[in-house]
């Protein structure tokens, strides 16, 4: 029995000892996030947009004189292991900072953690309102649901003169809930009407008979504020069933999963979104480089609002030159105007960012530049 | 047979290390802590991130010492724990939130959890009347339908948060009080099993018909397991929900019945030491898989923890108790 | 009336996909009474398989004909096999004569291994899965809509289904098949090798999973190592509403459950579509645990 304790032992004092090498002489940040499970393609993307920031940073000295280190924890998509991998990485990592998550629903689950400990979490890419109610250290790199549930119905009745929409959500997606609903209220605010208004389930590959039903409603065009991972199939499915009229969604529809999935279905359709590839600004055009070359992929929105969140962490670690919690968060409260690659970032008052979002349209392949609107 | 223990005492081995390097890690962190004084982060001696494992620790045997009511000791296969617990959580959180937000916490636990448990155990009673009569895999892949149909209805409740979720819960479970609620249901459980109950369970695990010879009224029984059960499990959810303080469908899917079965599998089915066995262990060991992590660079801890499954099931089928129970759980 | 023939269509096809995976399913209950739970991730491993075949195997330019559909199938069906055979000699062989929740629990674990797995090796990202099988849409007037891929799937599923009734009813190794489903130990008296028949139910079961896996991803181009959750449980629910171990059963369950998920979600509301599955079920072990072509015996463990 007592060699059995031994054995234990040196194993353990080995693992602790191969993982505890983070010292006082690197700033370690923490990124929570599924990285298995049903949405992990979103936590991939999350953490790969962090990596890339971070070694981009490592490589050009660092930060304070110092290199940075990331502690990524998976959550499998649950929110209670969300909460606890936020407080093992505040309490037992000691990270200055938390990225993440993508789903509010997590974000809500592991924020009143940082906000006990008096640690900045931002979140890259959580669109509900309450997200960053929790309280003065959480903050977001993204626009929040009103705005981009907005901005599509402002497009298609100022600029389209459409004037009868039906909405296609998602009943297990908060984001696409969210959307849905300030969509509709816009839409209806400004003098159209919903004539049909359908749900499905993510994880589904059948919508066709939903979409009958909004068929026969015959509206103008139809609100799909999805993930790229469902939006392919339903515009697919949604032609097959002789469906001419656009499709529109929100930035979960930027990723060439869309495009690959979706084929000649989705021309023509159009969604709102951070950036356009095709701005020729600097930011944007080397993080697409640096990233295709670092990960063999084209990144999605996810990916360059994590690349966002992680620089906008670094450069108000600069500014506050220190990494203490309070001088920090006040450095990130005052972020203004920093040039990032999903537009130029200023947090207001509520900690959320105001930023333009633009308007794009699936036109042979590519997602061209439709207009800009302004919050 | 030589070469399968072997392969079990090497794989206990890693496991052992790898809880024991968890622990020592709290207890390293623990000592650093005097140096770098953080007092906000810190409550007691111990670290939140520990102080939080340990409250999930306790909640979870709860849930698998109540699951072993109905599994282990009656032999009744249910696969719906998780709707329970989420009946519990969401009753207990509503109460308490849009009833008693003000009340002091005490009342709040109380009846939170005494109608958490309630309520469980009523969708539980009506369950279990409606399905007792099946059998083997078909009752529980009804109890999986049920608990999903659960999860479905209470996703599309707007007043407890839809898809978003229900947030600001007062969060006032402690490790004091899990701990407690943990001793008492074990206590309570083995009351139970030593009692008359419990050998009317056993005599129909064991054979039925030769139960209902004997004048017992399996159905009553069963009926009685499954109400106790849910009546437990809904008491589980309700801490859970206060202990989170925040709560989403996402939590009570299949995954979660299906952890909560794997806790008394890995255990030993049959056996309330083993039900809280294995409820540690599977309780630490994806927290201590997270050092895995650091070491691969890739998320292994779902693969070494289904792996770890079935070769426990094929090496060590009765689970690592058996039937044995440690001495201060066994009958005598 | 034109939207009630369109969700008809509709429901028809979703059903013909859930048949397909349903009689993988039924075969291996009917044979070892074990509800293989990892039948839904060698569906998706099936789908994988010809995913990789037509990626890397078939020259680039290839154009989808019914030749390259054949080839990409019987890949797949390979895959599948090596891969339902494996976990039979390993994972389920050894625990023949444990109880059977342990059996159950074993397929869920390595239900589990294959999801993770498959995300760790495929990648979590969803995949564009090839189109192979040239297609056309067919506008049946009306304003109704009728795919070809649908009328394919639908008619394989029926092809092997008759294939299925044949193998079962009329040959030897069928004969072998149910007795063993019987009773395993009389099977093992009266002389049936017993592991070689499981084991070639497993190859079979496995390779029609293949097959529905790449039928499935050309009516539903879009893979990712979690698909096989779903349909699996779908297929599972329509086996049992069928009788479980019954392959006419199985088919016509299937298409049951595809046409009143479609009704419901069409006439009623589409919030409840996925709980639907789980009240047939219910209602169907509650009111006639056979299953409706099966026997009203209640089964005993």
């Amino acid at each position: 029995m007592k060699w059995m304790l031994n054995l234990s032992l040196v194993l353990s004092v080995l693992i602790a000892a191969s993982c505890n090498k983070g010292g006082a002489d690197k700033i370690v940040i923490g990124n929570f996030g599924s990285l298995t499970g049903t949405e992990a393609t979103f936590g991939v993307s999350t953490r790969d947009g962090i990596i890339l920031a971070m070694e981009e940073l490592n490589k050009n000295g660092g930060v304070l004189g110092k290199q940075v280190e990331l502690k990524a924890y998976d959550n499998q998509g649950k929110p209670e292991e969300a909460r606890l991998s936020v407080e093992k990485l505040i309490n037992v990592d000691n990270v200055v900072a938390v990225l993440g998550e993508v789903a509010s629903t997590r974000s809500l689950a592991g924020a009143p953690v940082a906000q006990q400990n008096k640690v900045p979490m931002i979140s890259p890419s959580s669109t509900n309102p309450m997200v960053t109610q929790k309280g003065d250290y959480i903050f977001r790199v993204c626009f929040i649901d009103p705005f981009q549930g907005e901005v599509i119905a402002k497009f298609a009745y100022n600029t389209l003169g459409l004037r009868k929409a039906a909405i296609f959500r998602d009943s297990k997606s908060d984001y696409s809930m969210g959307l849905s609903k300030f969509f509709e209220n816009k839409f209806v605010s400004l003098g159209g009407t919903i004539v049909g208004d359908e749900k499905y389930a993510a994880g589904d590959s059948d919508f066709k008979a939903q979409l009958t039903n909004l068929k026969s409603k015959q509206p103008e065009f139809m609100y799909v504020p999805g993930y790229y991972t469902e939006v392919g199939l339903i515009a697919r499915q949604a032609r097959e069933l002789g469906v001419k009229i656009p499709l529109m969604g929100g930035d979960g529809w930027d990723s060439t999963v869309l495009k690959e999935i979706g084929g000649e279905a989705v021309e023509g359709n159009y969604f709102s979104n951070h950036y356009t590839v095709e701005d020729p600004r600097p930011e944007v055009q080397n993080f697409i480089k640096n990233y295709k070359a670092r990960f063999g992929t084209v990144p999605d929105s996810l990916a360059a609002l994590s690349y966002d969140s992680a620089q906008v962490l670094f450069d108000s670690i600069k500014r506050a030159g220190s990494v203490e919690g309070p001088k920090l968060r006040d450095a990130i409260a005052a972020t203004k105007n920093f040039p990032g690659v999903t537009g130029v970032i200023t947090l207001n008052e509520n900690r959320d960012a105001v930023k333009s979002a633009v308007v794009l349209q699936v036109v042979d392949g590519k997602f061209k530049f439709k207009e800009t609107i302004n919050p | 047979m030589k070469f399968n223990k072997t392969i079990l005492i090497i794989l206990l081995f890693v496991v052992a290390a790898l809880a024991l390097n968890f622990v020592m890690g709290g207890f390293a962190f623990d000592m650093s802590l005097l140096m770098y004084a953080k007092p906000t982060r810190w409550q007691g001696l111990i670290s939140p991130y520990y102080y939080a494992v340990l409250v999930i620790l306790g909640i979870n045997i709860v849930l698998s010492v109540s699951l072993a009511l109905l599994n282990g000791f009656t032999g009744l296969f249910t696969m719906g724990h998780a709707g329970f617990m989420a009946i519990g959580a969401y009753t207990s959180a509503s109460i308490v939130t849009f009833m008693l937000p003000t009340a002091p916490f005490f009342v709040q636990m109380i009846v939170g959890s005494l109608c958490a448990g309630t309520i469980a155990a009523l969708i539980g009673f009506l369950i279990g009347v409606s399905s007792l009569r099946l059998n083997g895999d078909y009752l529980g892949m009804v109890t999986l339908g049920f608990s999903e149909i659960i999860r479905i209805m209470l996703l599309n409740i707007d007043a407890v948060g839809g898809a978003r979720g229900m947030t600001d819960i007062p969060q006032y479970t402690n490790l004091g009080s899990v701990l407690l609620l943990a001793v008492i249901v074990i206590l309570f459980i083995k009351r139970i099993r030593d009692g008359r109950l419990g050998r009317a369970m056993l005599a129909i695990k064991e054979n039925e018909m030769a139960a209902n010879m004997m004048g017992i009224n399996p159905l009553a029984i069963k009926v009685k397991a499954f109400v106790i059960s849910s009546f437990i499990a809904g008491v589980a959810g309700s801490f859970f929900a206060h202990s989170e303080g925040y709560l989403s469908t996402q939590t009570f899917t299949f995954v979660k019945s299906f952890e909560v079965i794997a806790m008394n599998v890995i255990g030993g089915l049959g056996s309330l030491s083993g039900a809280i066995l294995g409820a540690g262990i599977l309780t630490v060991l994806p927290e201590a898989l997270r050092k895995v992590q650091d070491i691969t660079g890739i998320d292994l801890r779902m693969i070494i923890y289904a792996l770890t499954m079935i070769l426990i099931m094929i090496l060590r089928p009765q689970g690592l108790m058996g039937n044995r129970e440690w001495k201060w759980l066994s009958s005598k | 009336m034109n939207d009630f023939i369109q969700h008809t269509i509709n429901g028809l096809a979703l059903g013909s996909i859930y048949a397909l995976v349903a009689l993988g399913y039924t075969m291996v209950f009917g044979v070892l009474q074990l509800i293989n739970f990892a039948h839904g991730e060698i569906f998706m491993i099936g789908a994988f398989s010809g995913l990789y075949f037509s990626r890397y195997a078939l020259p680039a330019g290839t154009e989808p004909s019914i030749g390259v559909t054949l080839m990409v199938l019987l890949a797949a069906m390979i895959g599948s096999a090596v891969l339902g055979v494996i976990i039979e000699k390993f994972a389920y062989r050894p625990l023949r004569k444990a109880p059977r929740i342990n059996i159950l629990i074993t397929a869920i674990g390595v239900s589990l291994l294959l999801q993770y797995g498959g995300q760790l090796i495929f990648g979590a990202s969803p995949q564009f899965f090839p189109t192979i099988l040239p297609r056309q849409n067919i506008d049946l007037g009306g304003d109704i809509f009728l795919d070809t891929n649908q009328i394919t799937i639908f008619i394989l599923s029926f092809v092997l289904m008759v294939i299925l009734q044949y193998l079962v009813f009329k040959t030897q190794f069928g004969r072998s098949m149910r007795a063993i489903s019987h009773s395993l130990e009389t099977a093992n008296v009266i002389g049936i090798n017993v592991n070689k028949v499981i084991f070639i139910t497993f190859i079979i079961g496995s390779a029609l999973a293949g097959a529905a896996g790449v039928l499935y991803g050309i009516a539903y181009p879009k893979i990712d190592p979690l698909l096989g959750l779903l349909p699996g449980l779908k297929a599972f629910i329509a086996a049992v509403l069928g009788g479980i171990g019954n392959i006419t059963g199985a088919v016509i369950g299937a298409v049951l459950l595809g046409l009143s998920e479609t009704y419901v979600a069409g006439y009623i509301s589409s919030t409840y579509r996925d709980a639907l599955a789980f009240v047939i079920l219910i209602l169907v072990l509650l009111l006639r645990p056979g299953g409706l072509l099966g026997s009203k015996k209640i089964e005993k463990v």
